[in-house]
């Protein structure tokens, strides 16, 4: 049987990634199974949003890339994160945090007391 | 920051060599997972589909990659190349539009500052607001030229008595 796919919220990707990027340097194909990986396949991130996400990312001074040479002899371009990087990571994971608590509440409210 | 380096990006040059690193980038990242799944164990042709299918589509991923870049810039350059290899399909058109928008803006051009020297900026002289004009008014003439120009002499005599023209104006 195949996951279903996760619909990401707004953003959602970026955080995902900038968090994979924290353990260490990678290239895009190593992101995209870091995620994949770590969700049981629940999460797959496709090119088409990966790759638009990680220009976004260095637009932004979030992370950097180079061309390096990767395992097996590839070069390609090994993102890192930047300091700007790992300091919007902490800003979006308590942001998410308080949301996820937000949402809680509203699944499972408190009984309230008179 | 953000937006010198989206701005660098305008340069036809350099973002024409992003776009071939980013192609570059994307194949080899495709021949990292086709790897992978070689070595996955599952006959190579299943492996390989399913490694294609998760990856996903190259070109829209190089699309959308390169639309992050300056949001709607392909769509704009595409439109204007083909606006452009419109008007040189039809030559004889194109004079025809080209001299018109001349015509039309120089017209525009020419009546607009008439207009402003005109009535628009004030004169070329000191205390344009003081300026008269004179007519005489001669009675028994004035059914046949209700004014007449001034009389040289009749001028001459103003100038000298009169204290200041304003005293002449109405």
């Amino acid at each position: 049987m195949k996951p279903s796919r996760v619909e990401f919220l707004q953003g959602t990707l970026d955080m995902l990634i900038l968090r994979t990027l924290a353990l260490g340097p990678l290239h895009g194909y190593g992101v995209a199974q870091a995620i994949r990986r770590t969700t049981d396949a629940a999460i797959q991130v496709e090119a088409g949003s990966l790759y638009p996400a990680l220009q976004r990312l260095e637009l932004q001074g979030l992370v950097t890339a180079r061309w390096e040479v990767s395992e097996r002899n590839h070069r390609t371009r090994i993102y890192r994160l930047t300091a700007a990087g790992r300091k919007r990571l902490y800003a979006e994971v308590s942001r998410w945090e308080s949301f996820v608590n937000a949402v809680a509440l509203v699944l499972h409210p408190k009984p309230i007391e008179d | 920051m953000q937006w010198f380096r989206r701005l660098l990006l305008l340069l036809p040059g350099r973002r024409q060599k992003r776009a071939r690193e980013l192609e570059e980038e994307l194949r080899v990242n495709l021949a990292l997972a086709l790897d992978d799944a070689a070595d996955s164990g599952i006959p190579p042709e299943e492996a390989a589909r399913t490694a294609r299918r998760d990856f996903g589509s190259f070109t829209r991923a190089h699309e959308e990659a390169r639309a992050v870049w300056i949001p709607g810039w392909d769509a704009l350059s595409q439109d204007l190349r083909v606006a452009v290899r419109t008007l040189l399909r039809a030559p004889a058109f194109t004079m025809v539009a080209i001299a018109s928008l001349a015509l039309g803006t120089g017209a525009a051009t020419a009546l607009f500052s008439l207009v402003d020297t005109v009535t628009l900026k004030p004169l070329a002289y000191r205390e344009p607001g003081q300026l008269v004009f004179i007519r005489e008014v001669n009675p028994p003439l004035a059914h046949i030229y209700p004014s007449l120009p001034v009389n040289m002499q009749h001028f001459r005599f103003w100038r000298d008595q009169a204290r200041s023209v304003d005293s002449l104006r109405r």
